[in-house]
């Protein structure tokens, strides 16, 4: 029988009382098939939400991000966001959300060694005991000329705030041997 | 307790050869499977799940999509696959697209199979849906097709199965 995998891939970030404007997995191994990051977060920006970003590589460009969302103020929609600079992941909890109310988002990396577009699946929801509550499927595609194998994925904040203590990231490599 | 292996690569399948592909002789051992298929297409097509060589009708899915524009839901019954974003989308051409699909509690024979499914073609469309297969018979075989004789999967795409184990 094959071995087991969902391997962790060194250990979860957690943001510390200072908080932290980006988070950063560097030097991600090339041993895996796939990668799941785990997250739960919230931000420091005044108002409910905020919008995390991804990015590969420390590149700013070839970034495409497809959304169906619900928000419970303004129903469900759909939209694509081509050209960007980096990946919408999702909508996530701002200062003014209810205190204590961490967003959880879940993203699938299949294949991020390839030499084709990476195609990137994630899950998001950002609960907020009051209003704008928002829950996202997400669709994304990072079309970088050469198509690189992923080596490093940078998370922040649209907005530039930073995340709050006990903010955590996680990394898993999946491995299809 | 000791939790059992997890997440175990069963088979990889890739691309290349036709419209469809398939795992066969798949373990019981497991509590339920992931399917990650990477897909990429040589015309615009479907995709149809299908398990034990059985495309009968005792099929339906229940869905909900997004295409860039709107937002939509469906339901189709009595189909001969599970397809996860139904027909009304097809997948692109061009871009590098992912579906990701649970399987749950497949091996056993008493209840009707339930799968559930993230779709993600990035150049037209996002969703999930629930798949139902009418049939109390375990799992040990599952086709991706294109739904389409003249539409195949390119080398450019690869089909894993995975193993989850509860204990």
């Amino acid at each position: 029988m094959a071995n087991p995998t969902m391997t962790l891939i060194g250990s979860p970030i957690v943001v510390g009382s200072g908080g932290a404007s980006s988070i950063d997995f560097t030097s991600i191994p090339s041993t895996y098939t796939d990668l799941i990051i785990k997250v739960s977060a919230r931000t420091t920006r005044s108002l409910f939400y905020d919008n995390l970003t991804m990015t590969f590589n420390n590149i700013s460009s070839g970034y495409q991000t497809l959304r169906l969302t619900d928000n419970q103020s303004s129903g469900t929609s759909s939209d694509n966001l081509t050209g960007l600079s980096y990946f919408y992941v999702g909508e996530i909890d701002g200062a003014n959300a209810t205190s204590n109310t961490f967003s959880n988002i879940e993203i699938y990396v299949p294949n991020y060694l390839s030499s084709n577009p990476k195609s990137v699946s994630d899950d998001n929801v950002m609960e907020n005991n009051s209003s704008q509550v928002y829950i996202g499927l997400h669709a994304h595609l990072w079309n970088y000329s050469g198509n690189p194998a992923i080596n490093r994925i940078t998370f922040a904040s649209d907005s530039g705030s930073s995340f709050v203590q006990y903010s955590t990231f996680t990394l898993y490599g999946i491995n299809n041997s | 307790m000791t939790a059992g292996a997890t997440y175990v690569p069963i088979a990889t399948v890739v691309g290349g050869n036709g419209p469809e592909v398939t795992f066969t002789s798949i373990p019981s051992t497991y509590t339920d499977l992931v399917l990650i298929s990477n897909i990429n297409t040589s015309y615009t097509c479907a995709v149809g799940i299908y398990f034990n060589n059985a495309p009968t009708s005792i099929y339906s899915v229940t869905y909900l999509t997004g295409n860039g524009s709107s937002a939509a839901s469906g339901r189709m019954t009595s189909q001969v696959t599970y397809e996860p974003i139904g027909t009304a989308i097809t997948v692109p051409t061009s871009t590098q697209s992912n579906v990701i699909t649970q399987i749950m509690n497949y091996s056993n024979t008493t209840t009707y199979k339930t799968s559930l499914s993230r779709i993600n073609y990035p150049s037209s469309a996002t969703g999930a849906s629930v798949g139902l297969w009418q049939s109390t018979s375990a799992i040990n075989q599952i086709t991706i097709s294109t739904l389409n004789g003249s539409s195949y999967w390119t080398a450019n795409s690869n089909f894993t199965l995975y193993g989850i184990a509860a204990a």
